[in-house]
């Protein structure tokens, strides 16, 4: 683990092994790339065969077929060659499934099945220009194939040469702003930071089961419900981490129905069927087993920063995360058992990092997975990250990052192509920081240079961020930047970057319609998965991200007294610290102002406490080390709760 | 000409059918303009009922009625589907009924041949 910069003489040496320097793909990339080449050829020469041996028409059309989806159709002439613009459009739809859900037998389904239909359709002669059609088909789009990854190349090389001279100076800038940026460690949520914890509670306390306020639309792609729930419950535990670490109540009730919101069947199926089309699996589809990083990786994190935060281990218990198909048949799982599905799959993995569905190998996602690891390690005192870390990092840099230096969007496993999607150096840098700060910086410096080419002023004087386009929310497919925006403030406050988190703020309010209905609030032109993201956004400071994954709590608050009953929505909870021995609270009023009633546990059985800025001036713990306290809430209130005299006990 | 209108009658499903795909994996994400509408889902609040601030949304109201244009375009877009699936029809007629002849001319031989 490489430590924060602080010596700019250091940049350019750290920066120069970041940005690659030769322009060819990994060993791996590059082995399969060849592999599919000699396997498209091998297809186009066994397709030319019965053309070149004068075969019957049935098996010439079938092996033109074999070029191209639907090229078959060009041998049968006359009105079939309507079915080849019939074959390119499902085939593009095959594409998209396979893209989007990993159906890996649509695509193939779709070019040999059309083969054989033309096949069975060719009679006497074929169409005689066919053959020289299809191989100019061919050539014409391999030409634009190499037109379009020559053109990427060289705008990335110009990317590269643009970074070559910015990025040292701006790394050390980042990385002094990271060292002069520490937070205290006690800290209370402000009334707006409180508002959009509450659109997270709300989603939270509801019954498992009840999805109110989710964006339901496919369980696939980016706006899946495992997702939302995923960050929803990022949300919530940094929370309790960084401001109520000595609240449990209704905060710690609502991640753990977030947990088992994750559980039901609705979230975690899709692997049912990605498992069937995708590794062609119909016996096994266990969730934590081949691939699906996007579900042992984001999850594991969500358990490991929950665990964390509230000292609660009951999800490391075995058995104790049970992924249910039908009464008949469930698969048990726990931490532990996800922890090690990660680090299997990085190990078998020729890449290291590893699949989300079959086949779709994204970075991003194994981000996820290797963060998990790294608060696995920290929680269970294992080494699964440090055992992987080095070969990880290398594999990403060789196999995962073109050349401008930037980790690119996802790539295919199995053929070794790389299908343009956006990936910003933000959202890695984030989890980065976590396990590589070095790279992390270096990261958010690239991010943070190109954020800054779309700061505009507006006629206030107010400065505020212009994206190009219209932007595209990955939690509804609709646009807009509300996404965009909260990955933006959110990163830029881990790494301290104060202006650039209060501009984005301000594009965010402005632009996604943020609105606060009594107490609530949210951006009405996001999704539920940005709104997630922008309350956690809202509440983080420097290094929030990496200090819950990598520290926790102070261990005090694991000792102390913890409030552990307050009503939802009648008190809200902006801070709650315990030294080990007293309890710091900051309450607000959710709805009226009145009398709230609140149990505090974990005080020393017997024992006297002085009580400040509630109903009565002191309290004694009773035999279970509990007590009731009533607290008048009239805006802000402060409580704080300390022993009378340390080690005295409250005459009987 | 019937082949024509076939092809053209095909296509214009499979663009139909793409933009119905597209409706329902991307709601409708294609103009900036119109997308930028208030999500009702995060409307909902626990406890509450979400009925009326998502009748307050203009979400709530499918695309082809918050816009004019959009409607004259679908039912010209009908009245066109509508054309060419009686163009395909009559065209399939005329095919069939031109076979049945062919076939009955070679099962049953012409009248000046019955002479030899």
């Amino acid at each position: 683990m490489d430590a924060p910069l602080h010596d700019a003489s250091k940049v350019d040496a750290i920066a120069a092994p970041f940005i690659r320097k030769d322009g060819s793909a990994g060993p791996i990339t590059a082995a399969r790339l060849r592999r599919s080449k000699l396997v498209y050829a091998g297809l186009c020469g066994l397709g030319l065969l019965p053309c070149v041996l004068g075969l019957s028409a049935g098996w010439q059309a079938a092996g033109l077929g074999l070029l191209f989806p639907g090229a078959g159709f060009l041998a049968v002439g006359g009105w079939a060659l309507l079915l080849l613009v019939v074959t390119l459009v499902v085939f593009a739809l095959a594409l998209i499934a396979w893209f989007g859900a990993a159906m890996i037998v649509a695509p193939i389904g779709v070019w040999f099945g059309t083969a054989l239909l033309a096949g069975a359709m060719a009679h006497g002669h074929i169409w005689p220009a066919a053959p020289l059609v299809a191989l100019g088909l061919v050539c014409a789009g391999l030409g634009c194939a190499y037109r379009f990854v020559q053109r990427q190349k060289a705008a990335e090389l110009t990317r590269l040469e643009d970074r070559c001279r910015y990025l040292p100076r701006e790394t050390a800038q980042v990385a002094a702003r990271v060292a002069a940026a520490q937070q205290p460690n006690e800290r209370e949520l402000t009334p707006d930071e409180l508002a959009m914890a509450r659109y997270v509670l709300e989603r939270a306390l509801q019954p498992v089961g009840e999805l109110g306020g989710f964006d339901r639309i496919d369980q696939f792609q980016t706006a899946a419900l495992r997702y939302q729930i995923n960050h929803l419950g990022y949300a919530l535990a940094l929370m309790q981490c960084h401001y109520t670490p000595s609240f449990h109540g209704y905060l710690l009730q609502a991640q753990r129905n977030l947990i088992e919101q994750y559980l039901q069947k609705s979230v975690w199926g899709y692997w049912i069927y990605e498992s069937a089309w995708g590794h062609l699996n119909l016996t096994n589809p266990d969730p934590a087993g081949k691939d699906n990083v996007m579900l042992t990786g984001w999850f594991g994190l969500h358990l490991g920063l929950y665990t964390s935060a509230t000292g609660d281990r009951r999800y490391s218990e075995p058995g104790s995360l049970v992924f249910r198909i039908n009464r008949r048949r469930a698969f048990h799982h726990d931490m532990h058992s996800l922890a090690r599905s990660v680090l299997q799959n990085f190990q078998n993995s020729e890449w290291c990092l590893y699949p989300c569905e079959p086949n779709w190998i994204y970075p991003i996602c194994n981000h996820y997975g290797m963060t998990s690891l790294v608060l696995y390690d920290r929680l269970f005192g294992t080494s699964y990250a440090a055992f992987n870390l080095q070969r990880w990092l290398d594999n990403l840099d060789r196999e995962f990052t073109d050349n401008s230096g930037s980790i690119i969007g996802l790539r295919s496993a199995i053929t070794g192509i790389r299908p343009p999607f956006p990936a910003d150096e933000a959202i890695f840098a984030d989890f980065a920081n976590c396990f590589a700060p070095q790279r992390a910086q270096r990261m958010w410096a690239i991010s943070r240079h190109d954020l800054l080419s779309a700061l505009t002023t507006e006629a206030d004087g107010a400065r505020r961020i212009n994206l190009p386009g219209a932007g595209f929310d990955y939690g509804n497919y609709r646009s807009g930047f509300a996404g965009a925006y909260a990955t933006f403030m959110n990163v830029a406050r881990e790494f301290g970057d104060e202006e650039i988190a209060e501009t984005v703020r301000r594009s965010l309010d402005r632009d996604c319609g943020y609105r606060d209905d009594g107490g609530v609030g949210r951006y009405t032109k996001a999704s539920n998965l940005s709104n997630a993201v922008a309350a956690r956004a809202r509440m983080v400071r420097c290094g929030d991200f990496r200090k819950a994954v990598t520290q926790g709590p102070p261990e005090a608050v694991f000792r102390g007294p913890l409030l552990t009953e307050a009503r939802y929505p009648d008190v809200l909870v902006a801070r709650a610290h315990s030294d080990g021995n007293d309890l710091d609270l900051v309450l607000y009023p959710g709805g009226l102002p009145g009398t709230q009633r609140l149990r505090v546990e974990r005080l020393r059985p017997g024992l006297r406490y002085l009580v400040v800025g509630a109903g009565e001036p002191e309290l004694v713990a009773d035999e279970s080390g509990a007590a009731w306290i009533g607290v008048e809430l009239r805006g802000r209130t402060s409580v704080r709760i300390t022993p009378a005299a340390a080690g005295v006990a409250a005459p009987a | 000409m019937p082949c024509c209108a076939f092809a053209a009658f095909l296509i214009s499903q499979l663009l139909v059918a793409l933009a119905a795909v597209k409706q329902f994996v991307f709601r409708s994400a294609a103009s900036p303009g119109t997308a930028l509408v208030n999500n009702a889902v995060v409307e909902w609040r626990l406890g509450a009922q979400p009925a009326p601030v998502a009748a307050a949304s203009v979400c709530a109201r499918p695309t082809w009625k918050r816009r004019p244009a959009l409607r004259r375009g679908l039912a010209l877009a009908a009245l066109i589907e509508a054309a060419l699936l009686a163009g395909t029809l009559y065209s399939a007629r005329t095919h069939f009924a031109n076979a049945q002849t062919s076939a009955a001319n070679v099962t049953q031989p012409a009248a000046h041949c019955e002479g030899h």
